[in-house]
């Protein structure tokens, strides 16, 4: 099996080379592979540092106030849909390259980069918007603390950070969409 | 349908009638009492004060506190989280309620709470100690000699303690060689330091202190009063801590006892803050020498009620009602159709109206009903969502504002099953596995009703959801327009709004001219024209010089891009409508995948049903804020002014049950 693998790979990388004069070591699913990995990796990210802030946080508040944990556990999953949001782009990803149907679409380097490419601005904006969407979540839950009657604002203030996520989910999902396989 | 209108009212009556009145105020809860500024009218007037009237109540209130709350210390946890939720609260008759309170000796029942707390903490003391002792003498189990009476003997001393293991052999040496007549003997090895027991002379005392210091023997001195060998104490100190426990079983069993005989305790606890509450109030009202005065808010509904009320059981009074002025600090309460009420949450989250603009709450209700739909987006979490909330309404004791709250979830699950049919999402893509003879359910759920398939082809629900955030925005404009030509500045308004409009609306033809006849492009360009020519020349209206009015003009063009970032923002409807129904079907997915004989079927359920109890809680979580965030941000900023402070009218404030009140005429 294991040389009939390799020779069927040499063939393809010499077909490559005809192609286009210089030898790309990888396939266009392997690109793919790394677009999925980096949406559902770096957004899940952002999220878990996101959710972390604004968990220590709440656990102080916590200390003082337990009956606050309804409110703190809300607002501490705020930070934690960028890492959803990858995890769908991902699941977009896997699903258009055919990993679930059983048999995946072979890809050229130039869709696999297309691919890729459509994955990172979740990736990106995923990350970045997690954390400080958990820094507003984490003020936000001070907020309730000290004024609890506020819990209104204090609950749409971090959702004016996830705007950028979703659009990033937007972009990404758009993006994708226009990828022909 | 609207903000409720609202009238000052000032009420004059008799001192005598003063405890009367004010009880039969608070049982109508329609009239929010605020306090007189005594200066302005009433010059010789003076505040009313008990004091020690009210620290009565006050401290009546903790004690009766005391009690309940060491009763629930001890209580067979019964009505604990959920279950407290289930059972309804007990409705009783407010003079019922003035009875019990009358007949119960509250006091008594104090007095005997405090016996047994006392009680109770003595007994929590005295283990805590015995427990000290029994752990500090654990360590020396192994000695049997009997702790008190080892120093009474007339020549031989004993020293017990530790030692480190590496210092003990030199130890030992040096004690035997320096005094006479001495042992060490081990105890209990350790694994660094050692138990030691050292026998000696009295008469060696001061050879084997020094020898002790130069080592590091710490010695061990009991203090207790407890006599025999250390295993002995130790199974009588277990002795008397079973006893002790035994009679704080025996406490807490009376306690129990006391309060089951005692549940009117609750009532009295509610009487009590309706008192406590009365009395606060009465602060707010001026005396002279004979009349008092009440000031406060009322709703006009209400008007006719607290007269008839007022006018059946009184004589000695007076009472003026008078429209509110501009510059008073008029309370709000909110007024609407019974579907547009539960709407009224989320706007009283952001801010209430103030008194003298429209309340937004009708128009929000359509818009967020929509919004709401299309971001969940999911006929089976919609209903499931409805389901719930239904029986929330229905099956649990829930206060106002809860009960409203709950039923804005009914209507938002109405709301996603609607744009679930809309985009044809079951459960995701659940109907996709149904048994090739059912397929036919599929067939006409999805392909026949949904009208959108965002997976195969987003754009037309994306360009649905940013057409929904265009008219959401004109409303908005058009909303500022209205409320300007209501205070007769129409003008303002033609050139603030409908400038902007024209502009805007040019704009829009012009984009999407393509698909329009030709003469849509002429007046696109015409609308443009106008738009720009009116901005520009009235914008910079507050400026005197010509130059600078004009360039602020040109200046004001710039909010074309918060228009265009407002109306962009609606995309994430279309994107949260995507996402709940892409996670769904991810679940879907990977429930089949669980392909195991026999087991693969529960663990297919299992993971069906944490998945999308997860994705509903998500989705549902996303769509509210979002949503909010919409209204909040693009829609409110374009007229609305807010700032209004809650009507909170004097009522019956009570915590364990519910007081109904009743007509004795």
């Amino acid at each position: 099996m294991y040389p009939n693998l390799q020779h069927t790979y040499l063939q393809k990388t010499f077909k490559e080379i005809d192609k286009r004069g210089i030898c790309f070591m990888i396939d266009g699913i392997v690109l793919a592979y790394l677009g999925a990995a980096l949406a559902i990796g770096l957004a899940g990210s952002g999220s878990a540092i996101g959710v972390g802030i604004a968990g220590t946080t709440g656990t102080g508040i916590m200390t003082e106030d337990p009956s606050k944990f309804g409110l703190v556990l809300l607002l501490q999953a705020l930070p934690g849909t960028q890492g959803i949001y990858g995890l769908l782009v991902g699941f977009l990803v896997l699903t258009r390259i055919g990993i679930f149907g059983g048999t995946p679409a072979v890809l050229t380097v130039d869709q696999g980069l297309q691919i890729l490419f459509s994955c990172l601005p979740i990736a990106i904006a995923g990350f970045f918007s997690g954390i400080y969407q958990g820094k507003t979540s984490a003020g936000s839950i001070g907020l309730i603390s000290r004024r609890p009657e506020e819990t209104g604002k204090a609950v749409v203030m971090p959702a004016m950070v996830e705007t950028y996520a979703v659009l990033a989910l937007l972009g990404s999902i758009l993006l994708l969409n226009g990828v022909v396989i | 349908m609207a903000v409720s209108k609202i009238k000052k009212f000032h009420i004059f009556a008799h001192l005598s009638i003063r405890e009367l009145l004010l009880k039969e105020l608070q049982k109508l809860e329609c009239v929010e009492i605020m306090e007189l500024d005594k200066k302005t009218a009433f010059h010789d007037w003076k505040n009313i004060k008990d004091e020690d009237k009210e620290s009565n109540v006050v401290s009546d209130l903790n004690r009766v506190k005391f009690c309940i709350d060491l009763f629930s210390k001890y209580q067979v946890k019964e009505s604990k989280g959920l279950q407290s939720l289930l059972t309804k609260k007990e409705i009783i008759k407010y003079d019922d309620l003035v009875s019990i309170s009358k007949k119960t000796d509250y006091e008594l029942l104090h007095q005997q709470c405090k016996e047994f707390d006392k009680q109770l903490n003595q007994i929590k003391l005295s283990e805590n100690k015995l427990k000290a002792i029994a752990e500090e003498l654990n360590e020396w189990k192994e000695l049997e000699i009997d702790l008190i009476s080892m120093n009474e003997s007339k020549y031989i001393e004993y020293y017990i303690g530790s030692i480190a293991n590496n210092n003990l052999e030199k130890f030992t040496e040096e004690v035997i060689k320096q005094s006479k007549y001495s042992e060490v003997k081990i105890v209990k090895e350790g694994k660094n330091t050692s138990k030691i027991i050292i026998i000696t002379l009295k008469e060696n005392r001061d050879k084997i202190l020094n020898i002790t210091q130069k080592y590091h023997f710490e010695n061990y001195k009991y203090t207790h009063p407890y006599t025999g060998t250390p295993a002995e104490i130790i199974k009588k100190i277990n002795e008397l801590s079973e006893e002790l426990s035994e009679k704080k079983v025996t406490i807490e069993k009376q306690l129990i006892e006391i309060s089951n005989n005692n549940k009117d305790i609750y009532k009295i606890y509610d009487y009590l803050s309706i008192n406590k509450e009365k009395d606060e109030i009465s602060r707010y009202l001026i005396k002279s020498e004979n009349t008092f005065v009440i000031k406060g808010w009322i709703q006009e509904k209400d008007i006719q009620k607290l007269k008839h009320r007022l006018s059946d059981r009184f004589t000695a009074f007076e009472i003026i009602f008078s429209d509110p002025k501009k510059k008073d600090k008029v309370p709000v309460a909110l007024e609407n159709h019974k579907l547009v009420q539960p709407f009224e949450v989320i706007t009283e989250l952001y801010s209430l109206p103030n008194y003298f603009e429209v309340d937004p709450t009708p128009i929000l209700s359509i818009y967020y009903f929509i919004f709401f739909g299309f971001c969940l987006s999911d006929v089976g979490y919609g209903v499931v969502l409805a389901i719930l909330s239904y029986l929330a309404i229905h099956k649990l004791s829930l206060g106002y504002s809860a009960k409203k709250f709950f039923r804005l979830l009914y209507y938002c699950g109405i709301a996603g099953a609607i744009g679930g049919v809309f985009v044809g999402s079951w459960f995701g893509d659940i109907l996709n596995y149904l048994p090739p003879a059912f397929s036919w359910i599929r067939n006409i759920m999805v392909d026949k009703l949904s009208l959108f398939n965002p997976t195969e082809n987003p754009i037309p629900l994306l360009i649905l959801s940013i057409a929904l955030g265009v008219i959401q925005v004109y409303t908005g404009i058009i909303l500022k327009f209205l409320d300007n030509v209501k205070r007769g500045k129409m003008i303002d308004g033609l050139m603030d709004q409908i400038s902007w409009l024209l502009l805007l609306t040019g704009i829009i033809l012009f984009l999407i001219k393509g698909m329009l006849p030709s003469i849509f492009g002429t007046i696109a360009i015409l609308f443009l024209f106008i738009g720009v020519f009116t901005l520009i020349t009235t914008q910079g209206r507050t400026n005197k010089n010509i130059i600078m009015r004009i360039g602020s003009g040109i200046l004001s063009l710039y909010d074309i891009t918060s228009y265009f970032s407002d109306v962009l923002s609606y995309s994430r409807l279309f994107a949260l409508s995507l996402a709940t129904g892409i996670i769904a079907t991810m679940f879907n997915m990977l429930a089949t995948m669980a392909n195991i004989p026999y087991v693969g079927i529960i663990i297919t359920i299992i993971i069906l049903f944490i998945g999308h109890v997860f994705n509903l809680l998500i989705s549902g979580l996303s769509a509210f804020i979002h949503d909010a965030r919409l209204q909040y941000v693009e829609f409110f900023t374009k007229f609305y002014q807010a700032g209004g402070i809650p009507f909170k009218p004097f009522s019956l404030k009570t915590t364990y049950t519910k007081v109904e009140e009743i007509d004795t005429k």
